[in-house]
């Protein structure tokens, strides 16, 4: 009798689990369509023929395949000129972030000393606070620093510099980011290499960032994304430096098109998405090596 | 002997702290070098009437009259106000619960996750930067709606309409219908402003270690305790830096009234003006902020 309970309260456990097997593919689909739906749009419009824009009879899928827009864009984002100072701004900046957020989130998380909790609001309020309400202070505090005849406009200084003090784009977010990770790691494993007689830098090197991957690959992904996209900073501090994203606003005339409004529209878009797609890439590439290396070491200690 | 003893603890702790300054160096150097010079330098703009001068600006003292001015003379002032506070205080919680939801789901083990995720992490691109500009400065489905080219699948009010009239026809009440029209209409925004959160959350999940769930399994925890008794306490720090980013990304929302309104004042080169009215919103904002999270460190401390 209490077997039979059981197997029917198993039968009941399976149903349920396929039922909500089934709901979350619905759900996900139905949500990742309506997310990749204007995405997918966006780039079969690019496919158009300029011809075909103004024939009614042509629907969301192009009659004439043609490259036109995507040659458009991509001759406008000019990459033989900017893809270099995109990929070096994004590698430094996001490094700087990386390294530096770590270091105040541990210390943050960690250490207990005077000011601590001011210092910690301070996260708080400069993640509140955005750039833009500050930015000609910021572009003032850099045009000019030590006198006329030097100046920091132009050069990947000023976004690295503020990436190493904490203060780049976005960055109280990262801060706090590893601070609620760090506050989460179980204090043992350093108590341990403190006992062995490691020093707080060498623990934190050795000890502490091996065993910090998803943050730090999630940190990573998002400062690297940002500032491959950013154009905040860079048409803050960049004036005749040529870098991906600030090309996309003007992509039709660099070309040496006239005004054509959809088209340029397009061709924009197309651009936008070019800039995007290695983004997307970098992301599946880090979560699978991050579902690989959890399932490898476990992770779990 | 004793004395002694506790010297040496004082000396160990003392340096502990030292090391704390260390660590947290970077940020100390920032907020002293560039954030707090910065702000100062805003803050006297905003009570400065500042002229832009070839290569520079002067500067004459008008006191707090920008803030005075947004406050009782501006009657547009309030109206953004109110907006992007109601705005910001009714995606807050919505966002939220949508999020973790949908990184729990995203969590799970199931064919084409790693596609599942990437699909979501595009949101996170569409959110920022040039491909925002792009999308304000011109708006390409707009424009195709406007045009001859049918797509065919634009969201408009035409489809709602369709589902309004089936629903009306169901004898669904009147208010119940324009819940569900609206849930329908913004279940799009609603993903698109969750992409963050939603991979912040999949970070803190991607955390918490499998064997504390099989420990659990094995005591006998269905899912629903093993969500609330495990999941949730263990994610509550993400959760955390999601509303604050929800609040942060709430700003430069197309929807925030407030932020474009303030706009057009530096556009009309009255800067000092419209960072007084930002400094208004910022300063209610941190206020409710720092009362939610009080009463929120409340009720844990009564809960432990």
């Amino acid at each position: 009798m209490k077997q039979s309970g059981n197997l029917i309260n198993k039968k009941v456990i399976n149903i349920g689990h396929s039922a909500w097997k089934i709901a979350r593919f619905l759900l996900l689909f139905g949500l990742c369509f309506l997310i990749i739906k204007p995405f997918v749009l966006k780039i079969t419009m690019a496919f158009f023929n300029p011809d075909d824009l103004l024939d009614a009879s042509v629907n969301i899928v192009p009659r004439n395949l043609s490259l036109y827009y995507w040659r458009v864009a991509w001759d406008g984002l000019q990459i033989s000129e900017t893809l270099l100072n995109s990929v070096l701004l994004g590698v430094l900046v996001s490094l700087a972030q990386l390294l530096s957020s770590a270091f105040v989130g541990y210390g943050l998380a960690r250490f207990r000393f005077k000011g601590h909790s001011l210092l910690f609001g301070s996260v708080i309020v400069i993640m509140l606070i955005p750039p833009q309400t500050y930015n000609l202070a910021q572009y003032l505090s850099f045009r000019y620093p030590f006198g006329q005849n030097f100046s920091l406009i132009d050069t990947l200084a000023p976004m690295f510099l503020m990436a190493l003090f904490g203060m780049g784009f976005k960055q109280g977010l990262y801060i706090y980011l590893f601070n609620t990770f760090f506050k989460g790691l179980p204090s043992n494993l350093e108590d341990a290499a403190l006992i062995d007689g490691a020093g707080s830098f060498r623990t934190f090197w050795s000890i502490i960032l091996p065993n910090s991957r998803a943050v730090i690959l999630t940190v990573l992904t998002f400062s690297f994304s940002w500032q491959w996209t950013d154009i905040i900073y860079t048409k803050q501090y960049f004036i005749n430096m040529k870098v991906l994203p600030a090309m996309v606003s003007s992509i039709y005339v660099r070309v040496g098109l006239s005004a054509d409004t959809i088209g340029s529209a397009i061709a924009q878009n197309a651009a936008c998405i070019l800039i995007i797609l290695p983004l997307l890439f970098l992301f599946l590439f880090s979560q699978k090596y991050l579902t690989q290396s959890i399932a490898q070491t476990g992770m779990a200690n | 002997m004793k004395i002694k003893r506790t010297r040496r603890i004082l000396s160990a702790e003392r340096k502990r702290m030292r090391m704390g300054y260390v660590f947290c160096l970077p940020l100390i150097i920032g907020l002293l070098v560039m954030f707090i010079p910065n702000i100062i330098q805003t803050i006297i703009f905003t009570l400065n009437d500042v002229k832009a001068s070839d290569g520079g600006y002067s500067l004459s003292w008008i006191g707090l009259d920008y803030y005075r001015k947004a406050l009782t003379e501006n009657p547009n002032f309030i109206i953004h106000l109110t907006n992007s506070l109601r705005y910001l205080f009714t995606t807050l919680p919505v966002v939220t619960i949508f999020s973790l939801f949908i990184a729990v789901v995203i969590n799970q083990k199931f064919k084409g996750r790693l596609l599942v995720r990437t699909i979501f992490f595009i949101p996170v691109l569409l959110a920022t930067g040039v491909v925002v500009s792009v999308e304000e400065t011109s708006n390409l489905m707009g424009m195709i709606a406007n045009s001859s080219i049918d797509t065919g699948t634009n969201v408009d009010w035409s489809q709602l309409q369709g589902l309004k009239n089936v629903l009306l026809n169901l004898n669904f009440n009147d208010k119940l219908i324009s819940i569900i029209a609206y849930a329908a209409d913004s279940i799009y925004t609603i993903v698109q402003i969750s992409g963050i959160q939603i991979m912040i959350l999949l970070a803190g999940l991607q955390e918490i270690s499998p064997s504390i769930y099989e420990a659990a399994k094995v005591e006998g925890c269905d899912s629903w305790s093993l969500f609330w008794k495990i999941t949730f306490p263990m994610i509550m720090p993400q959760l955390i830096v999601c509303g604050v980013y929800t609040v942060v990304d709430a700003y430069s929302s197309i929807n925030n009234t407030l932020s474009a309104y303030a706009a057009t004042y530096v556009n009309l080169n009255q800067f000092g003006y419209a960072t007084a009215m930002n400094f208004i919103y910022f300063a209610i904002v941190a206020v409710v902020l720092a009362a939610i999270a009080g009463l929120m460190s409340r009720v844990g401390s009564v809960n432990e």
